[in-house]
């Protein structure tokens, strides 16, 4: 799981373009999403929803879903580990 | 007294029809023409579309030309034909054409070269139309996406208006491309089944294709022709949501702004609208943003409202002159469409007409909401 | 009026901190509302008032290029998965947007792709948004970006105090008019007249400083 987390936390900044952050930067558990998380928004959730389907092979069917999936790393990683086909 | 901008001739092709017969039939139906994708190129069938009933071959074939131009440059001369021939001109006449598209001419790049589908630029499927007509004089092409013909009406008016021209050409274009289908589906905002504006269970929209142009002129210059206006363009009014670049704010801030400038542009007040032409896409985000922004400008009582977007789909940069054809066919018909689409209306956005109402109809509101938050308001009005 | 410009080569990245850096939504713009962006954040550097929502301000954008860059990079991604933070960048008026969404500008913006930076369009497109009562000032940028590493990029602000008084009343004639004969202080005169400051078509006796797009006969 640790290995995941740091992936994850990597291939968030990359994707989501958050030039100013490290991985040392994002809490496990801060939630993503609004103003005291990393303040993403509705397309970086377009945008990880993309990531899930490319790198794990998880389809999530709309960007409600994601909303919640997405709602901190360690949210993420849990998910992903039990869904991902790859 | 500002000088009147008529309207005195308009010319159509959409996914109703082509021609202004056929769309004015399909629209005192309420007939739906969302349908699986017929003709475009593309891998992905998940979506329906509002396609124009017409291949490529037959559009080229119906245009009478013979070397390959742009799908929504064909779409363009048959509408800018049929526009000029109701205004009583041959071709251009010297006018000034401008039009509104984002999508240019990139079903033939895409499918020519698809790494150069980004080459193939706006203007030029403008002046590939404007060439077989003929005639025109100065061409410009505007492209703020959903707002794009909306805008281009409200430039010819403001030339007209500032004197320079006594009539211009003016409206837009847009045709299916795999390059948008895809992008919009990447957006998650198209719906598998056809669109339900207002709908409580609404899930998107259907991208459509369209190209619709009107002649406007100054009044003086429209009778010292002799000729006999069809309606007014009376307002027009544009602003800035300010907000997301695909998204709309929660109040509806640009869509409230642009409503008011309309209103304040054509001297009327909100109570002078008889029937508001909703931008009404069918995705959870604009209708309840354009419901906000229109309690807004409109306080607790509503005028009927409809999104024409369940007939036509949504034709992206041609909604805002296909959407004025339809608010003259109204004019002309004292016809309020209903809301096709409708089951279960949502509690969170207005409620729409639910059964179309015949009455003579004075002052139309017709809405256009882009990208990046440019969001643009027209008042076609009965000429008297 | 006041004028910017960022060169060729400049690290976008180093300038975005240099002006602030307070706007992480930055990095994930396409190189063209990159430009867009610094190019105002410069302008306004030293603005009272700044972010206050307002209606007067109008943005009109110009390029040859529009959005092609980030275009090439959406198409690049559509065989396999294709990309909502790149589609939503290819439209050349996302820059308006972006602008618009940074500064609280809601009064009107315009995107225009023009076959080559075009002074005398550019000249003629900042009056006609004049035109607009509630416009008292505009900012026109050319932001050209073919590409992440090529481009052409300034802007101007202009205000209402860069035209003559009597601007409004008409395009033909005598007196305060800016096409035809007259006399024109400041901002942006076309055909025949005296002016003082910017932007001038024509002939023109001018006096003072005429930056930007620009074309004169004068003295």
């Amino acid at each position: 799981m640790e290995e995941l987390i740091k992936e994850l936390k990597i291939k968030l900044i990359e994707s989501l373009n958050l030039e100013e952050m490290t991985p040392e930067d994002i809490d496990v558990n801060a939630p993503l999403f609004g103003d005291e998380g990393l303040g993403l928004d509705s397309i970086d959730v377009l945008e990880l929803i993309v990531l899930l389907e490319k790198d794990y092979g998880i389809r999530l069917a709309n960007p409600a879903e994601g909303k919640a999936v997405f709602a901190s790393i360690a949210v993420m990683a849990d998910y992903v580990a039990k869904h991902r086909t790859k | 007294m500002e000088r009147r901008i008529v309207i005195t001739g308009s010319g159509v092709v959409s996914a109703l029809g082509l021609g202004k017969a056929a769309n004015e039939k399909a629209f005192a139906q309420g007939l739906r023409a969302i349908a699986p994708v017929r003709y475009l190129k593309t891998s992905l069938l998940d979506f329906p579309v509002g396609e124009v009933p017409a291949s490529d071959d037959e559009l080229m074939r119906l245009c009478g030309v013979s070397e390959r131009i742009p799908r929504g440059s064909l779409l363009s001369v048959l509408a800018l034909r049929e526009a000029l021939s109701e205004a009583g001109f041959a071709d251009g006449a010297g006018m000034p054409l401008i039009s509104g598209t984002t999508v240019g001419g990139m079903d033939l790049s895409e499918a020519s070269f698809p790494e150069f589908s980004s080459l193939h630029d706006c203007g030029a499927s403008t002046d590939a139309a404007a060439d077989v007509v003929g005639g025109f004089g100065y061409r410009t092409t505007l492209s703020t996406a959903c707002s794009s013909a909306a805008n281009a009406l409200a430039f010819g008016a403001r030339l007209i208006r500032s004197g320079l021209v006594k009539r211009v050409v003016a409206g837009g274009a847009e045709s299916l491309s795999d390059y948008h289908l895809h992008g919009f589906a990447s957006l998650m905002i198209l719906d598998r089944e056809p669109c339900r504006p207002f709908d409580l269970g609404r899930a998107g929209l259907n991208l459509g294709e369209a190209a619709a142009f009107l002649v406007l002129e100054s009044e003086e210059a429209a009778l010292e022709r002799g000729v006999k206006p069809l309606a007014l363009l009376e307002g027009w009014g544009n602003a800035c949501d300010a907000y997301h670049q695909t998204a709309s704010s929660e109040n509806g801030e640009g869509a409230y702004l642009s409503m008011l400038k309309a209103l304040e542009s054509a001297g009327l007040k909100s109570s002078d609208i008889d029937y508001v032409n909703a931008h009404g896409t069918g995705t959870p985000n604009n209708d309840a943003s354009e419901s906000a922004a229109l309690r807004r400008v409109f306080g607790e009582v509503l005028p009927p409202v409809s999104s024409t977007k369940a007939l036509s789909g949504h034709t992206t940069s041609a909604s805002g002159s296909l959407e004025a054809v339809f608010c003259m066919i109204a004019l002309k018909e004292g016809l309020i469409p209903a809301q096709q689409g409708l089951s279960t209306p949502d509690p969170a956005c207005i409620l729409p007409v639910t059964e179309s109402l015949h009455r003579p109809l004075r002052h139309i509101l017709c809405n256009s909401f882009g990208f990046g938050g440019n969001d643009t308001s027209l008042i076609i009005g009965r000429y008297e | 009026m006041k004028t910017v410009a960022i060169e060729k080569g400049t690290s976008l990245t180093e300038l975005y901190r240099s002006l602030g850096g307070d706007y992480p939504k930055f990095f994930k713009m396409d190189i063209q509302c990159k430009l867009g962006y610094l190019l105002v954040e410069k302008l306004l550097q030293d603005a009272p008032d700044r972010f206050v929502p307002r209606k007067d301000v109008a943005v009109l954008v110009f390029s040859r290029s529009g959005s092609l860059a980030d275009d090439k990079a959406f198409a690049a991604t559509l065989d396999t998965f294709p990309s909502p933070a790149h589609f939503v960048y290819t439209l050349p008026n996302t820059v308006c947007g972006e602008i618009a969404i940074r500064n609280r500008f809601m009064g009107e913006t315009r995107s225009y792709v023009l076959d080559s930076f075009d002074p005398e369009i550019l000249g003629e497109l900042v009056l006609e948004a004049f035109l607009d009562e509630e416009s008292s000032s505009v900012i026109a940028i050319w932001a050209d970006a073919p590409s992440e590493e090529e481009w052409e990029a300034r802007a101007w602000l202009f205000t209402a105090q860069d035209l003559m008084p009597a601007h409004h009343c008409c395009h033909h004639g005598e007196g305060g008019c800016h096409h035809g004969e007259g006399h024109h202080e400041g901002g942006c005169c076309h055909g025949e007249g005296h002016g003082e400051g910017s932007c001038c078509h024509g002939e023109g006796h001018g006096e003072g400083q005429h930056e930007g797009c620009c074309h004169h006969k004068g003295e």
